[in-house]
């Protein structure tokens, strides 16, 4: 045995260098699509492996070269070389990663059925990896075998019995089977692990309506409309596969590819990636938060900002991040994490205006004025020649009644004269103020330039205070439902003077920072 | 040079061939003796424009009224520098003899010269004049081609009311209003042109077409026929444009059975739309409450063409959709309750379509044993889906697909046929029985290929009926017809449908071995209802009033 084993051994070896030889060719076509730097890198790995299997004659080792060097290929998207030297690592060992890798490949590709062989395979080498259980679960479903479906599912849920994926895996077995009753109990079990997946509500919509309970479709039907994305199932081997695709910033980058073609799934899980990958890096979580800001997924976003910050609380551009998320959040709670969290950003970061400037605008909004009035005066010192601060730091003042607010306006419009809204605030404060002369000498002015809705509205606001209450009727009431027309025409109504410069309720106090 | 995984994918093919169907084949490729010598050209020059991969359909009519469907083919060309002298549509006339499909250019006899930039055709008689005029899709400006009556076609170029310049890439004739006259659905995709393309990437670095998401999408659009075979654009009034999405393919038929026609829109890939028809002009898009937005997952497909039958006999129609690669083709099964269930898996037609795009598709009796089968056009989109072949074929041709009904509501692939073999990158398919024999043959058009023609030479042993329905003297759209004494048996009088193509207008039933003579009762579409028969079985039959 020995001895027939030591005369093949050549035989092996040269079949092997030469199978090498043949996939080179296609190895070249798919490495002229990488970086040069990376294709470089690569080809000098290759040729390490292949120096090492000349030499290399146990097939345990020789499956391990092989197959580190099919994990490579595959982190780089060289999915035909990658499923040669897969293949080839098996021929020589039977390691249930290699296979469950290849089985990736090969559903890649579109053939289910040999995914589901070599899945197959995998489960019988190494019965505890439940992502192999579950691909399997879905594979059969795909084929229409549903029987074959619940098997790997149900063994799937014995070894991970909370897994939502899982759970929503056995649904769709009830599913197919048209039992509404046992889908929509796996599914209010998964809903309770997932509260804010939107496929496991559209799959309870979907049985609800099948068994005619109407509320309970009434209840899901908003969440039904969110992301569609199916539970996340923890997947070792491709985290691991990942985490040879040199790093984070290669899924970054696919990522950024991804959504410029507009495949906003692939860009969601290459970021997701990304940040798996490197948790700690600020720039994937932010870019990742920034992603799914804008698919509209707000609560995810602001999940992941403060998943970043557990572990880095010193990043004040996250921080910054979350604020921001919150600012326009009608849950006051919510509202208040978002000031608290710019307030953090501005202590770590006392240099960025930008931060200084939402926690001035939050604070204003949430009726703080001593705090909003800190940091917009913080924020004229920095910027003495800005008009925009001075106003902010105006209006601030103005809010809590005081005259004070006069000056600073008036400082903004001698910086930036052209700035229509300044002179009309400052009409409107002069009034309140009263010095009623002022300001309808600036808004004649103004109304000479350029009339519009703001000073027809501040034209009444003043026509108001000085008593002239038919004019200002007259100017107001085209103007309604706009509040600040509203507050004039309640005024007139109830004789009594407005107490502040602008109606409560008026967009003039929301500083342009919170407009989402 | 066959690397070692494309060797043991080829036997395993050979293999499965061997052993797996022994059906007989069931359609011939026969483009080269039957003339048709059309061939698109997409005016691709390197920069992957997103235009050059979308076309074309193809459109049959009986453009002078012998029996025999002639064949509009839709030509593209340079999709910039269109200042020079620009390829027309062609039209074949089908001189078929003793069963031997033969075709003869005719498109300068005909007066066709169509070279705006196509994509897709529509039928109907829109001026109620008896014979069959042609709406075309275009990238670009649409345009009607009015019927003389006389074999010969008189352009209406962008006029008679219908305003589209976008990209459009389909369209539907229907009475959605049923005052008598065929109104129109416009499906439109993106707002792109050659000066508003983007360069995409793939994930592996390679420059691949963009997906449609990079672009914006345009509404549809719906023209209601004013009678005097002018339009009139009720898009807004309509509620049509209430949801906006990239459309690629349309039908109109009742799916809520209330006796209105309504329309349903596959989109790519957003959300598809079913539009029910309220009765008072107004459409409400009821794709989200009725299940067909999206699939079981509850993700919007990239959906392109499009059929709705019933069948599973239940009575009430069915929807497919051909999707793109690794999304699964879709089925709708009707619950006749108001909403669908998405039966792809249990269909079986789940694993079998994941590896393909499809584009052209049809429920169709293609062996005439009663029940209808599933065609499936395959062409990728994405280079990067088929960067393994890139080398060997053009990178985005795929093989046809074709599932028999075998019954239960479960279909079963074939592979042992020259439709299914043929690897092109096949967009639209009319389906229509050019030989007058019966069964469905098929016309395929491929992207930057040629037009191919297969014929059915599968169902000689099966016997059939076919019935075309008019109105006075124009084809009655949206009749529906049935066996009297079998339940669920009927199919409704449509030309839309597959992918930017129009099809036969003729209803054939498959008999199988059945020789009575049925009596057919036809419903228009203002209700009435009439019985034929009993009629002689395999040959046409009109059915008027």
């Amino acid at each position: 045995m020995l001895q027939m084993k030591f005369h093949r051994l050549p035989l092996v070896a040269f079949s092997m260098l030469l199978a090498l030889h043949v996939w080179a060719s296609d190895i070249e076509t798919e490495l002229q699509f990488l970086p040069v730097e990376l294709a470089d890198d690569i080809r000098r790995m290759q040729a390490h492996s292949e120096a090492q299997l000349e030499s290399e004659t146990d097939p345990n080792a020789r499956a391990e070269i092989l197959g580190q060097l099919a994990f490579i290929y595959h982190a780089q998207q060289m999915l035909a070389s990658a499923e040669q030297a897969y293949t080839e690592a098996l021929s020589n060992d039977e390691v249930y990663a290699y296979r469950y890798l290849l089985a990736i490949i090969v559903l890649q590709r579109g053939d289910t059925a040999e995914a589901i062989a070599h899945l197959d395979q995998v489960v019988l080498s190494n019965p505890d990896y439940v992502p192999a259980w579950y691909r399997l679960g879905n594979l059969k479903l795909l084929q229409g075998d549903v029987d074959g479906a619940e098997s790997a599912f149900l063994n799937a849920q014995r070894i991970y019995p909370d897994s939502a994926a899982i759970m929503v895996g056995v649904a769709n077995v009830a599913l197919a089977r048209e039992d509404w009753t046992a889908a929509i109990e796996q599914l209010e079990k998964a809903a309770v692990f997932a509260p804010s997946n939107g496929q496991i509500a559209y799959k309870l919509l979907t049985a609800y309506r099948q068994t005619g309970d109407q509320a309970k479709v009434d209840q899901w039907s908003p969440l039904a409309n969110s992301s569609m994305q199916a539970p996340p199932l923890t997947d070792p081997l491709m985290v691991e596969l990942a985490g040879l695709s040199r790093s984070g910033r290669f899924f970054s980058q696919a990522a950024d590819w991804a959504f410029q073609r507009g495949d906003k799934e692939a860009a969601h899980d290459a970021l997701l990636q990304a940040t798996q990958l490197e948790p700690e890096n600020l720039e994937y979580a932010l870019k990742y938060a920034a992603f799914l800001e804008l698919t509209g997924e707000l609560d995810e976003a602001a999940t992941e900002i403060k998943r970043f910050l557990a572990i880095r609380e010193d990043a004040a551009s996250a921080w910054f991040f979350l604020a921001r998320l919150l600012r326009d959040s009608e849950d006051g709670e919510k509202y208040l994490q978002g000031l608290v969290a710019v307030q953090k950003a501005v202590e770590l970061d006392s240099d960025e205006d930008l931060y200084r400037t939402l926690a001035a605008a939050m604070s204003l909004q949430a009726a703080l004025y001593p705090h909003a009035q800190e940091y917009y005066m913080q924020l004229v010192e920095r910027n003495p020649s800005n008009p925009y601060f001075y106003y902010w730091f105006a209006l601030s003042r103005l809010a809590e009644r005081h005259c004070d607010g006069r000056e600073a306006l008036q400082r903004a419009v001698t910086l930036r004269s052209t700035w229509g809204e300044a002179h009309v605030a400052l009409a409107r404060a002069d009034a309140f103020c009263g010095d009623l002369a002022a300001a309808a000498q600036r808004l004649d002015a103004l109304a000479k330039a350029a009339a519009d809705r703001d000073i027809q509205s501040a034209q009444a606001y003043v026509a108001l205070l000085r008593g002239d209450l038919e004019n200002a009727r007259l100017l107001a009431e085209p103007l309604l439902p706009d509040p600040d027309a509203r507050m004039v025409v309640d005024s007139i109504d109830s004789n009594a003077k407005p107490d502040r410069v602008f109606a409560d309720n008026s967009s003039w106090w929301i500083p342009p920072e919170l407009v989402n | 040079m066959l690397t070692a995984s494309r060797t043991v994918h080829a036997v395993c093919v050979l293999f499965v061939i061997s052993s797996g169907f022994a059906e007989a084949e069931i359609f011939k490729d026969v483009t080269t003796a039957s003339n048709l010598d059309f061939v698109h050209q997409n005016g691709q020059r390197g920069q992957l424009w997103l235009a050059e991969i979308l076309g074309p359909g193809v459109g049959v009519l009986d453009v002078d009224d012998d029996g025999l469907l002639d064949v509009w083919a839709i030509q593209g060309g340079p999709l910039d520098a269109r200042d020079k002298l620009l390829p027309s549509d062609q039209l074949y006339r089908n001189i078929t003899r003793d069963g031997k499909l033969l075709f003869e250019r005719i498109t300068d006899q005909a007066n066709v010269d169509a070279t705006q930039y196509g994509m897709g055709i529509a039928t109907g008689d829109i001026d109620l004049d008896g014979d069959v005029d042609v709406f075309l899709a275009n990238f670009g400006e649409n345009e009607l081609w009015l019927n003389r009556g006389d074999g010969t076609f008189e352009s209406a170029g962008n006029g008679k009311g219908l305003i589209g310049t976008d990209w459009s890439i389909a369209g539907s004739f229907a009475d959605v209003n049923g005052d008598g006259a065929l109104d129109l659905y416009v499906v439109n995709y993106v707002r792109f042109t050659t000066a508003l393309h983007k360069e995409c990437l793939g994930i592996s670095l390679r420059s691949d077409y963009c997906a449609p998401t990079a672009y914006e999408p345009i509404p549809d659009q719906l023209y209601v026929n004013q009678t005097d075979s002018t339009f009139r654009d009720v898009s807004m009034s309509a509620d049509i444009q209430s949801s906006v999405g990239s459309g690629l393919g349309v039908i109109s038929t009742d799916l809520d059975a209330d006796g209105l026609i309504d329309l349903y829109v596959a989109n790519d890939p957003t959300v598809n739309f079913q539009w029910r028809n309220l009765g008072n002009g107004k459409f409400e898009n009821v794709a989200m409450n009725s299940g067909t937005a999206v699939n079981g997952d509850g993700k919007s497909e990239a959906s392109m063409g499009i059929d709705g039958r019933d069948f599973d006999h239940d009575c009430d129609v069915d929807l497919f959709m051909t999707n793109l690669t690794s999304e699964t083709n879709t089925l709708f099964r009707n619950s006749g309750e108001g909403w669908f269930i998405d039966a792809t898996n249990s269909a079986k037609l789940g694993a079998s379509s994941y590896p393909y795009t499809g584009f052209g598709t049809g429920w169709v009796d293609v062996d005439l044993d009663g029940d209808l089968d599933l065609l499936a056009a395959n062409g990728a989109v994405s280079l990067i889906a088929n960067a393994d072949r890139a080398s060997e074929l053009s990178p985005l041709s795929q093989r046809n697909q074709l599932w028999l009904n075998v019954g239960d509501g479960q279909f079963t692939e074939i592979l042992d046929d020259e439709f299914v073999e043929n690897v092109e990158t096949s967009r639209g398919v009319a389906f229509a029985d050019l030989d007058n024999d019966g069964d469905s043959d098929i016309l395929v058009a491929n992207n930057d290929g040629p037009l191919r023609v297969y014929q059915n030479v599968a169902s000689a042993n099966n016997n059939w009926i076919g019935l075309m329905v008019k109105d006075q003297n124009t084809l009655a759209y949206h009749a529906t017809l049935s066996i009297v004494g079998q339940r669920c048996v009927s199919r409704t009088v449509r030309t839309d449908g597959s992918y930017a193509s129009a099809n036969d207008p003729r209803i054939v039933f498959g008999l199988g071995q059945e020789t009575t003579q049925p009596q057919i009762r036809v419903t228009w579409s203002d209700d009435d209802t009439r019985t034929f028969g009993p009629l002689a079985i395999n040959q046409y039959h009109v059915l008027a009033r």
